[in-house]
């Protein structure tokens, strides 16, 4: 025993009560300790020495945090051992109270975030969850994301993929495997949709939905410039940044190319896309005057597919061989090409020679004799979209996708 | 005799760096001659290219032989013979065309870089490209789509699973199935590690080009151990094959995510180390500051993604934007630069290097139990225990293997955050089991096309350093 706190035993007989006391405490310690796998500084040393340094330390250490939440008053924790009759019940009792300061704080902490999306929501009318630091930033920040609020149509800045009303949650808790969709960033890609196309009725020919929340524009190929700029310029749009640029050949139809214009906005999150279509030999306008980033798409564009554009500043062959003829991404291009190249040592320079291969090229017909989607029976990729109603002021009128 | 020679030879040596520099110091100071009038007089009577011999002091018995007015005549109103053809007086110059050809240590793969020089500074820069096109989209047409998955491996080489992420995650936007936490995880958890190569990579043979080597070996020892982690998951060190539509493959091995526990906490000293070699450099601050500009309005119009926008102070992050897989549940911040030159795209690199780590920790904390597929064995083969016991997971099996899964009509654009940029997949799909179009968005197509803006007026030093921090890699920007 130290002599600070002799004073505070009664008698002597009772010392040895106490060093009993006090290794049972050390036996409870040693076993804490063990379980948690976390020694307090000096324990472990301790511990090693023998039981008196562990005595020693028990009286004297200072107060090890994770392990003893108080510093250890031995006289008190003699007296409760003493006691230890209603020693679960005093335990279980105070587990109950800590536990329900744990849901105090976590329900504070709950209602604090509630009331942080409600103000949220009251100034800019957007729901808001504060997952990503960008967001925070922003809004300790100020301003810039409530003059967006008041500004667009659109204003998909705070955009996360979980869907977030309580609809959702509980379809998303029946069938945790399907693929996520926000509503809310759906119905303002809609809403956009039908002010473009209100803004340009003239080559706006429909807005629609592929994949669930992607809104595409189809538009007439006359309007590629208008409606680039448009929604590179337009304040409730802002795409200003270019994402690609390609083909699609379908060759059934009339018009067989249809080339695709992705763009970004940075400004409000969102993505669209703008699709025309053209033939073999009518050009369409470069988009190189709205987006100067342009030009290698439309190049690849042209050498794949053959694809014209007017004036674009340099339009010519990109990916294939310098001397290539044809258009290789066509359907009706053969996938082996017509020529193949080769090194001949007799020349001792590569050669190009029709292509001919040991073995046909073999497709396989892996198409199943049953049909896969019933829904999509009349159209093949045509299908998988939903158009969105431009007249009405409604949302958009869904249909099952499956 | 060969001795005094050469004792001659060695005598002005000292003399000789004196007059070495003066001449340099001439060279130096940037006088380009032009022709004066003295070279047109001489030059503009001879049709060929010789010189015409007319003195500067005329003698009293020259000007009695009438030599002073001959000369004036002939100054003044040459007569050129009949064979002449060429063109007098001008003299067309053109500037120099370097090829820095296909094969070049710095070409990072295979760019033919035609260049315009005047003297060492680049007034046009036009790339070629093309030269490990593989038609990889046409051939992905033309495979089911568990087959077209190894094509993505090889897309952009250098980060094989960011790559694999965006197919899956577009097939599966068009499948409408989201996949079981664990796979999510396990695929964030590796999408970091390969983003962790990926900087290593670009990183370490920028800093080759630029001319120092030492950080391409140290790294690339950890480079090994990231492709050995590769390996123990799904048994490829690089091409993975593993992050497939509807989850991942298989399952992580026992120990794995002890190992890069291990790993990640012993990697941040790495960087450090690449930090102390490099970041504080004055070699390498001088071949980097400045150098490579490009303006945010330009970075956007332009169409660059990824660090080449963040480097010019633009926010835009897809896993912060549009997250995907356990993005939004994981805690990360990204680094974002101020000037849009090099240097601050050199040190985002690094630091998105350590966020990974951070990612990687949280990943490894928060891994759930589960399972890895989704269980529609329609979509996802079942595992061989149970096809060799269950007529239907036979059947699913055979027709998974043969056939392919259809996937219903639609088309979608999904874009992740590759290490490069925003890499994107376009996927048009027609209800059979094979893609109709497959468009790969692959960032370094647009960091290439704009090389000529970017290093216009720079030296070719700086387009070295230009070509290392778009981080171009053939394999996507070809296909």
């Amino acid at each position: 025993m130290s002599g600070a706190h002799a004073a505070n035993f009664t008698a002597k007989d009772t010392e040895k009560e106490n060093q009993l006391l006090l290794r049972e405490l050390d036996e409870k310690v040693a076993e804490v300790c063990e379980k948690r796998r976390v020694y307090p500084a000096k324990y472990k040393e301790a511990l090693e020495a023998g039981l008196d340094a562990r005595l020693e330390w028990l009286t004297t250490a200072p107060v090890a945090g994770h392990i003893l939440p108080a510093p250890l008053d031995v006289p008190k924790i003699v007296e409760e051992l003493k006691t230890t009759s209603d020693d679960k019940d005093r335990l279980r009792a105070r587990n109950e109270d800590l536990r329900k300061e744990i849901a105090k704080t976590q329900d504070e902490l709950e209602a604090m975030h509630k009331y942080k999306q409600a103000l949220y929501q009251a100034i800019t009318g957007d729901t808001f969850v504060p997952r990503t630091l960008m967001l925070k930033r922003a809004l300790l920040g100020g301003s810039p994301l409530v003059r967006a609020a008041l500004a667009a149509p659109l204003s998909t800045s705070t955009i996360c993929a979980q869907a977030q009303d309580t609809a959702g949650e509980k379809k998303s808790i029946k069938k945790p495997t399907i693929w996520k969709i926000d509503e809310n960033v759906r119905e303002k890609l809609a809403n956009f949709g039908r002010y473009a196309a209100e803004c340009l009725p003239k080559y706006v020919q429909q807005a629609q939905f592929a994949a669930g929340d992607e809104l595409e524009l189809l538009i007439h190929p006359d309007g590629v410039i208008p409606v680039l700029s448009f929604l590179k310029g337009n304040h409730s749009a802002q795409f200003t940044n270019l994402t690609f640029i390609t083909c699609v050949d379908v060759p059934t139809r009339k018009n067989r190319f249809e080339v695709v214009y992705a763009l970004y906005s940075v400004r409000f999150n969102g993505r669209v896309r703008v699709r025309t279509y053209t033939d073999e030999v009518a050009p369409l306008e470069s988009a190189c005057s709205v987006f100067a980033g342009a030009d290698w798409f439309e190049r690849e564009v042209y050498d794949m597919y053959g694809v014209w554009f007017n004036n674009h500043p340099d339009l010519r062959r990109i990916l294939t061989d310098y001397g290539f003829e044809g258009h290789p991404f066509r359907k009706d291009f053969p996938l082996s090409g017509y020529n193949e190249v080769r090194y001949d040592p007799e020349l001792r320079r590569i050669v190009y020679e029709p292509t001919e291969l040991a073995q046909e090229f073999r497709r396989f017909d892996l198409e199943t004799p049953w049909e896969a989607f019933p829904n999509f029976r009349n159209s093949s990729i045509t299908s998988g979209y939903e158009q969105i109603e431009l007249k009405q002021q409604q949302p958009p009128a869904q249909q099952e996708k499956k | 005799m060969a001795a005094a020679a050469r004792l001659r030879l060695l005598a002005p040596l000292a003399a000789r760096p004196q007059a070495a520099a003066s001449t340099q110091q001439q060279r130096q100071s940037h006088t380009i001659w032009y022709p004066d009038a003295k070279f047109e007089r001489d030059f503009k009577t001879a049709g060929m290219l010789t010189k015409l011999w007319i003195p500067d002091r005329i003698s009293d018995y020259d000007k009695e032989l009438g030599l002073d007015k001959l000369n004036k005549l002939m100054v003044n109103a040459p007569v050129q013979g009949d064979a002449v053809q060429l063109k007098q007086r001008e003299k067309e110059l053109e500037n120099m065309i370097l090829n820095f050809g296909p094969q070049h240590p710095a070409a990072h793969g295979v760019l033919r870089l035609v260049l315009k020089l005047e003297g060492e500074v680049i007034i046009k820069a036009i790339p070629h490209i093309g030269l490990l096109h593989r038609a990889t989209e046409k051939l992905i047409e033309h495979k089911t789509y568990t087959q077209a998955l190894p094509y993505f491996d090889r897309l952009d080489y250098v980060s094989m699973m960011n790559n694999e992420q965006a197919w899956s995650l577009a097939v599966e936007k068009l499948l409408g199935i989201d996949i079981p936490p664990r796979a999510k995880y396990i695929r964030t958890l590796f999408g970091e590690l390969t983003r962790i190569q990926n900087h290593i990579m670009g990183i370490t043979t920028h800093a080759l080009d630029i001319g120092a080597m030492t950080p391409f070996f140290w790294m690339f020892e950890e480079r090994e151990k990231l492709f050995e982690f590769s390996e123990r998951v799904c048994g490829a060190r690089m091409h993975a094959n593993y992050v497939r539509p509807g989850g991942v493959a298989w399952d992580l091995p026992l120990g794995l995510m002890d190992d890069i526990y291990d790993w990640a906490v012993k990697y941040t000293e790495r960087i450090d180390e690449l930090e102390d070699m490099l970041s504080e450099n004055r070699i390498w601050k001088a071949r980097t500051q400045d150098v490579g500009i490009v303006s945010a309005a330009d970075a956007l119009n332009w169409g660059f993604s990824g660090v080449m926008v963040r480097g010019s102070g633009i926010k835009q992050d897809v896993r912060k934007t549009q997250p995907y897989d356990a993005y939004g549940e994981v805690e990360f911040d990204v680094p974002v630069g101020t000037k849009g030159d090099c240097y601050d795209r050199y040190l985002c690199r690094v630091e998105e290097m350590r966020q990974s780590l951070h990612i990687i920790h949280q990943c490894l904390n928060k891994m759930p139990a589960g399972e890895i597929k989704v269980d529609d064995h329609k979509v996802v083969p079942p595992k061989r225990k149970e096809m060799k016991e269950s007529m239907e997971s036979l059947i699913h099996h055979f027709k998974f293997f043969t056939e392919g899964f259809q996937v219903p009509p639609g088309a979608t654009y999904v874009p992740i955050e590759a290490p490069k940029g925003e890499f994107g997949v376009y996927l048009v799909a027609d209800g059979t089991s094979k893609p109709y179009r497959c468009y790969i968005r692959a960032p370094g197509f647009a960091h290439l096309a704009k090389i000529h803006d970017v290093c216009y007026m720079s030296l070719i030093a700086d387009v070295v350093a230009v070509i290392g921090t778009m981080d171009i890699v053939f394999g996507e920007v070809d296909r």
